[in-house]
């Protein structure tokens, strides 16, 4: 029998199990010995234990579930993971955390249930970088966000990505500015730039590339993965003027600028700023590249004076410092270009 | 059980009596049998979730009374499994009959018939991600083909192809795991 029908036949039979319909399956078990060995495996899930009621249930059952929680968020912290942590906001969390399992071997840290089963906070490994994440409600609005990541194996990182289900935006491409660089749009919108650093190329050189009088793109032997001073994970910021997204970065985190590369004179295409010991690249939002803020978990030392320098510099509070249970002091605000940040310092 | 995991259980029980909270990876690793014994007796799931609640709170509850050299844990938690199921049949005292026969028929080979189930529930942990989240939610939420699709975006074959698959995954964990 064809696979397409024994998958169409096994679902019929399931449906018989879940519908309670036992004599129905008797016929369709022993029509092929193949279905009849998944319908036994089939007949024991039933009645499988919703995950929902078992962490729900465990965060009743046991006192000081926080606590747990707080010591396992603490290992984070501590943890020398870089000090800029993208923060994504989407429903269906767990989706998100299997398709970065899938896409780039991330590896599940922590997940911390709602009562209602759903993810209020998880932390993923991915390189040397952590991202984090959370289901949308009350302040925290989805939003999809652009993240760069730096990767040895951005060709096989990309056709996992489309099989995922994630849909290209552009095709894996050795760029002028030196990277062999691919992007897709995952189902919740977010915009992953997967790239592997294969040449180191002066803004100079650049200039002559974009005017086609440069060299071609190649290979430079001993360099990558990644440009000197990134992390596997870089949020990227599109925004409606970039020059005053990066005046607000310098006065409200310190941010350094460490490369800008402007087309036609002007406008920032794309720009390179340092806080603390992570970068964050930027660039100008416009035609096809629209506004795309990020929320983003930034690690400073002192988050009661970045958050002063923050609401001075143009950003509005949303939460004022406090102490977390989770072992930070942490505060909230979005800047005048709509990126979120969860400014905190480990305790 | 095998000796590491045995000490390894008498620490983490030995943690959990001094201070509750530590109760968690005894919850963790023993939840899939103590749900498999209770879904296969009382069989709407609803009941099943409230006569499980009760026995985790009793097992806390009683954790400190609880002596390692009487009895194995799996056994401890079985038999407090058992009486919460003997006491919702006498709260609905109409299945009663039906509690009897399965009790009557089934005991001799009904542990070990759990202990496949639960070992069942726990390989689904170990699948691929696309393929748990497909099990997990026709089985463990009963959803429909169509409502799974919805959820995780992808067509509804694409879905009843990763249900075969998950199983057939499963097929060969559970004959790795039994030989």
């Amino acid at each position: 029998m064809a696979e397409r029908d024994l998958i169409e036949r096994l679902d019929d039979a399931i449906e018989a199990i879940l519908a309670g319909r036992d004599a129905e399956l008797a016929g369709l078990a022993l029509a092929d010995p193949e279905l009849a060995t998944l319908l036994m495996i089939a007949g024991d899930l039933h009645g499988m234990p919703d995950p929902s009621f078992r962490s729900k249930l465990k965060a009743e059952v046991i006192p000081q579930m926080e606590n747990e929680m707080t010591t396992m968020t603490a290992e984070e912290v501590k943890t020398d993971f870089p000090s800029i942590r993208p923060y994504l906001l989407v429903p269906d969390a767990d989706g998100l955390i299997a398709f970065l399992q899938e896409t780039l071997d991330a590896e599940l840290l922590g997940r911390y249930p709602t009562p209602e089963g759903k993810v209020m906070h998880a932390a993923l490994r991915v390189g040397d970088s952590l991202i984090e994440m959370g289901e949308p409600g009350g302040d925290f609005k989805p939003m999809a966000m652009a993240l760069h990541i730096y990767l040895d194996d951005v060709d096989g990182a990309y056709s996992r990505a489309l099989a995922a289900g994630a849909t290209s935006t552009h095709p894996l491409t050795d760029q002028a500015y030196g990277d062999r660089e691919g992007g897709v749009k995952d189902r919740w919108g977010n915009v992953w730039y997967f790239a592997t650093h294969q040449e180191n190329v002066t803004e100079e050189e650049l200039q002559l590339r974009f005017a086609g009088t440069g060299g071609k793109p190649r290979k430079e032997p001993g360099v990558g993965p990644r440009p000197a001073g990134y992390h596997t994970v870089t949020p990227f910021l599109h925004a409606r003027g970039a020059r005053s997204l990066i005046t607000f970065l310098e006065n409200a985190f310190g941010a350094k600028v460490e490369h800008v590369t402007e087309m036609g004179g002007r406008e920032v295409a794309h720009a390179g700023v340092r806080i603390g010991d992570s970068m964050i690249e930027l660039g100008e939002a416009h035609g096809e590249s629209q506004p795309m803020p990020a929320a983003i978990h930034l690690f400073v030392d002192d988050v009661d004076a970045s958050y002063e320098r923050a609401l001075r510099a143009g950003a509005t509070s949303v939460e004022p410092p406090a102490d977390k249970p989770y072992g930070e002091r942490g505060a909230f605000v979005i800047d005048p270009f709509e990126n979120q940040w969860f400014i905190a310092t480990a305790k | 059980m095998d000796r590491e995991t045995n000490d390894r259980e008498r620490l983490l029980i030995e943690a959990a009596q001094a201070d509750p909270s530590r109760f968690a990876e005894l919850y963790e690793s023993h939840f899939d049998r103590v749900w498999a014994f209770v879904i296969r007796r009382v069989r709407e799931r609803a009941a099943a979730q409230d006569v499980t609640s009760e026995v985790f709170h009793k097992a806390l509850k009683n954790l400190k009374s609880y002596e390692i050299r009487d009895v194995p844990f799996a056994a401890w938690l079985y038999r407090i499994a058992a009486n919460a199921v003997n006491d919702h049949f006498n709260r609905t005292a109409r299945e009663q009959s039906e509690h009897q026969r399965i009790v009557e028929s089934e005991a001799p080979h009904d542990i070990e018939h759990i202990e496949r189930r639960a070992s069942l529930f726990r390989c689904v942990e170990r699948l691929p991600a696309d393929q748990r989240r497909v099990l997990v939610m026709r089985f463990g939420e009963e959803r429909s083909i169509r409502e799974v699709a919805s959820a995780i975006g992808k067509s509804e074959g694409a879905v009843k192809q990763l249900q075969w698959r998950g199983l057939q995954s499963l097929r060969a964990q559970m004959g790795e795991n039994h030989g």
